[in-house]
């Protein structure tokens, strides 16, 4: 499954990255989201653009223990395997995976197929694509 | 008698369709020779509680005054203000 | 839980840099935002200061919601006390700053004391540095931000003054994200005062809630069933601009100086015209909603107007040329001023030079010279030195008085109180001077059912008014989400994980007026500055639903002494000490 952001209908208010933290995280904290939004001025323009998992599938060949697996469009995290080494951290190229403070890996498993971004975002924003992969 | 109604702000929303907030508003055809603004408003099936003010040929009007042929009729949302 | 539990502390007398306990007690009558804002200022400053002293406090709120889930929750609040009026000041702000104060582990910022040179504060969650800021001092707010961008990372929080904070212009403000600003009373004055030119703050820390689920169904069910409805999507569709029409058609746009209420250009500065230039829609964090209206026309942008501006510097000004207001606006965005005072004193300007009291060589409508103003105002060049003043100082010295349209010194909003005598209860009592977001009472009066041109009611309706408001902004939640007092009381007692019933912020709401009034009465204000310019007594609008119309001097009077008994205040407007205990203050 694919997420895309509508850059058009986005206004930037970060409820996503909220609720990303919130469900995984249990906390607020859009450093901590599985996602990236920008909504902001430079020189004065305004420029709108998000990061999404896009299943580069880099954390799952970088994960020495095999915690990260790939099947059927997402992602998703075996807690148990995962030795917080944080390799997966460093490897994702958007910066969306997070080690939280008590040690669970946060990383974007599509909410199990109904991600929360989505159902969010109050200007259906972010859309998904069903992919073949 | 015909009056035309234009709906302001999320009002005009769900009657985006018939042209209400653009040009010169949407016509509405009445038997009668007046009509009052609740009689409006049940045509357009508008809840009362969203509406804030209306005003009859840019001036506002109190939700009882008769309404008559020609009228030109605004309908404004409840607002906190800024 | 909700809140950080931290106060950061920075002396720019010393350099010093602490990190405190948040006074919880205070937290619990105060909340944050307004309220906390208030309660320290009033608690930290002696009577009788200089605002432009070191001896002014800047003090910067965020709420029990910030960095939450929570709907419109994302604004920070100021509060020190004002240059322009010498009143209680508190001035809130959209944008990103309050929210990554909160992610940096501070509720609230206090900063103290002079720098000795031009400085910039830099926050990133426990590391505060004092910077060298000469580099900045003289450039303009865009041009500040894009340079602290580049330096800090484009995801900071930033807060800056333009020249016109710098030099001290009572009307100066501080401004974020290039288009937002914290505009009235002269707040950017105090930062510039300080010669602190910018904050940038950037946090990584978590915000959480006792009860995380809990709360997530609770907003979930709130967006969609209350934020996102009729009431509230008129702000996203239209933004603030669609209350352009309302005015015009209750009389109550204030046009050429407030000389009437009714408009002929108003249909080329309403909701439809803006919505004609594809405005992009910008959101402050957690919001729903998104009032931002980014605009670009040439070499301006802004986001915006807002009504205020269309309504002061459009049809108070006699301009109803879309690009030339939003020209303005951009000039006043950038060089940092208010622009509902600089529409007041063009306004004013004009009047003078129209009536032949004095030439300020601008009439209304003229457009080339009303361009120029806002850069001659805010860098105080030629006669803008003396405009910048402001209308009180400006008709103390050539005349007009009658039409200054000031009250304690804060030029007046875009709502003219002849046409809603509530308003004109509203302005003559909000703590700050003339104001609009002290209460709100003509949302149910000239923009609702309520009869505008009788009293009777109108002291109730205005305290009402002015109650919801400081719960609302002290727990901080946007003005634009028509939120209840029982949802209010919903989501505070979900965050705070206890109880708060609607009883206790009403209560706390009208703690909070009190003390900023107890504030302004330390100060030496007394009851006959709770008044309006003549004008509004006297001339009457000549268009519209309130043709013919003044607001009587003596039915003011009465409305004003049925507003003090029902708010438990002797004669002259003090709170007695009886209403203090029962206040628990």
């Amino acid at each position: 499954m694919k997420l895309v952001l509508d850059t058009e209908r986005c206004t930037g208010c970060g409820i996503c990255e909220l609720v990303c933290s919130a469900v995984k995280g249990g906390v607020f904290n859009p450093k901590m989201a599985c996602l990236k939004i920008h909504s902001g001025y430079e020189k004065g323009d305004l420029v709108v653009g998000g990061e999404f998992c896009d299943l580069c599938l880099e954390c799952v060949e970088t994960c020495p223990t095999g915690a990260i697996m790939s099947e059927n469009g997402s992602l998703s995290v075996d807690q148990e395997s995962c030795s917080e080494c944080g390799l997966c951290v460093d490897a994702c190229p958007y910066g969306i995976i997070h080690l939280s403070s008590s040690g669970k890996l946060l990383i974007c498993d599509r909410c199990g197929g109904s991600p929360e971004c989505v159902s969010w975002c109050p200007h259906e924003a972010i859309k998904k694509e069903e992919s073949a992969t | 008698m015909v009056v035309r109604i234009r709906m302001h702000g999320a009002l005009a929303r769900h009657f985006a369709g018939e042209g209400a907030d653009s040009g010169n508003g949407m016509a509405i055809t009445f038997p009668q020779k007046k009509v009052s603004v609740a009689q409006i408003f049940n045509r357009l099936r508008i809840p009362v509680e969203v509406v804030g003010f209306v005003a009859i040929n840019g001036v506002r009007a109190a939700k009882d005054t008769w309404v008559t042929d020609e009228d030109e009729i605004a309908i404004f949302p409840l607002v906190t203000g800024g | 839980m909700s809140y950080t539990g931290k106060v950061l502390r920075v002396n720019l007398d010393t350099g010093d840099v602490t990190k405190e306990p948040l006074n919880q007690d205070w937290a619990e009558k105060y909340f944050g935002g307004r309220g906390l804002g208030i309660k320290y200022l009033y608690e930290e400053l002696k009577e009788g200061i200089d605002p432009l002293s070191s001896a002014n406090k800047l003090i910067l709120t965020t709420g029990p919601f910030t960095g939450t889930v929570v709907p419109c929750s994302g604004r920070l609040t100021f509060a020190a006390k004002s240059p322009a009026t010498g009143t209680m000041l508190d001035s809130s702000i959209g944008g990103r700053f309050a929210t990554q104060l909160k992610f940096a582990g501070y509720d609230v910022l206090i900063i103290e004391g002079q720098a000795e040179n031009p400085a910039c504060l830099v926050i990133n969650d426990d590391r505060v540095e004092i910077r060298d800021a000469t580099y900045l001092w003289g450039k303009g707010i865009f041009e500040t931000e894009s340079q602290l961008g580049e330096e800090l990372g484009r995801e900071s929080g930033v807060l800056s003054i333009g020249p016109a904070g710098e030099k001290l212009v009572s009307i100066a403000c501080i401004g974020s994200e290039y288009y937002r600003q914290a505009a009235r009373g002269g707040i950017g004055a105090v930062m510039g005062s300080k010669k602190l030119k910018a904050i940038v703050c950037s946090g990584s820390k978590d915000v959480t809630v006792p009860d995380m689920p809990g709360l997530l169904k609770l907003v979930k069910r709130l967006i969609w069933e209350d934020v996102l409805t009729d009431t509230n999507l008129g702000i996203y569709t239209d933004g603030t601009p669609q209350i352009v029409d309302m005015s015009n058609s209750a009389g109550v746009l204030p046009t050429r100086n407030f000389q009437d209420g009714v408009f002929e250009g108003a249909s080329k500065i309403n909701a439809e015209s803006i919505r004609r230039l594809k405005p992009r829609k910008k959101a402050c964090p957690a919001c729903a909603l998104g009032c931002g209206n980014y605009i670009r026309i040439g070499d301006n942008a802004v986001e915006g107007p807002e009504y205020e501006t269309l309504a002061l510097v459009g049809s108070n000004c006699g301009v109803d040329d879309i690009e030339a207001i939003i020209k303005f606006n951009a000039e006043c965005d950038d060089v940092g001023i208010d622009t509902i005072s600089a529409g007041n004193i063009v306004g004013f300007a004009m009047e003078m030079t129209e009536r032949g009291i004095k030439d300020f060589g601008i009439r209304f409508g003229d457009i080339e010279t009303y361009l120029k103003m806002p850069r001659l105002i805010g860098c105080q060049e030629g006669m803008g030195e003396e405009l910048s003043r402001g209308v009180r100082y400006l008709a103390q010295k050539y005349g007009g008085i009658e039409f200054a349209m000031e009250t304690k010194g804060l030029e007046l909003p875009g709502y003219d109180p002849r046409g809603s005598w509530s308003m004109g209860l509203a302005y003559a009592t909000a703590n700050r001077g003339g104001c609009h977001m002290g209460g709100f009472p003509i949302g149910d009066e000239a923009f609702g059912d309520i009869d505008p041109f009788t009293i009777e009611g109108k002291a109730k309706l205005t305290i009402d008014a002015q109650h919801y408001n400081m719960i609302k902004f002290s727990l901080v939640l946007c003005d634009f989400w028509a939120v209840s007092l029982e949802t209010m009381s919903e989501l505070i007692s979900c965050v705070r994980g206890r109880e708060i019933s609607v009883a206790e912020l009403e209560k706390a709401a009208e703690r909070i007026w009190n003390i900023g009034r107890l504030f302004n009465v330390r100060e030496g204000f007394k009851a006959g500055e709770d008044t309006l310019p003549d004008r509004i007594f006297k001339d009457p609008l000549k268009s519209g639903a309130p043709a013919g119309r003044v607001l009587p001097r003596d039915q003011f009077d009465a409305m004003l002494q049925e507003y003090y008994q029902l708010r438990g205040w002797d004669n002259n407007g003090a709170p007695t000490p009886e209403k203090l205990k029962e206040l628990e203050m």
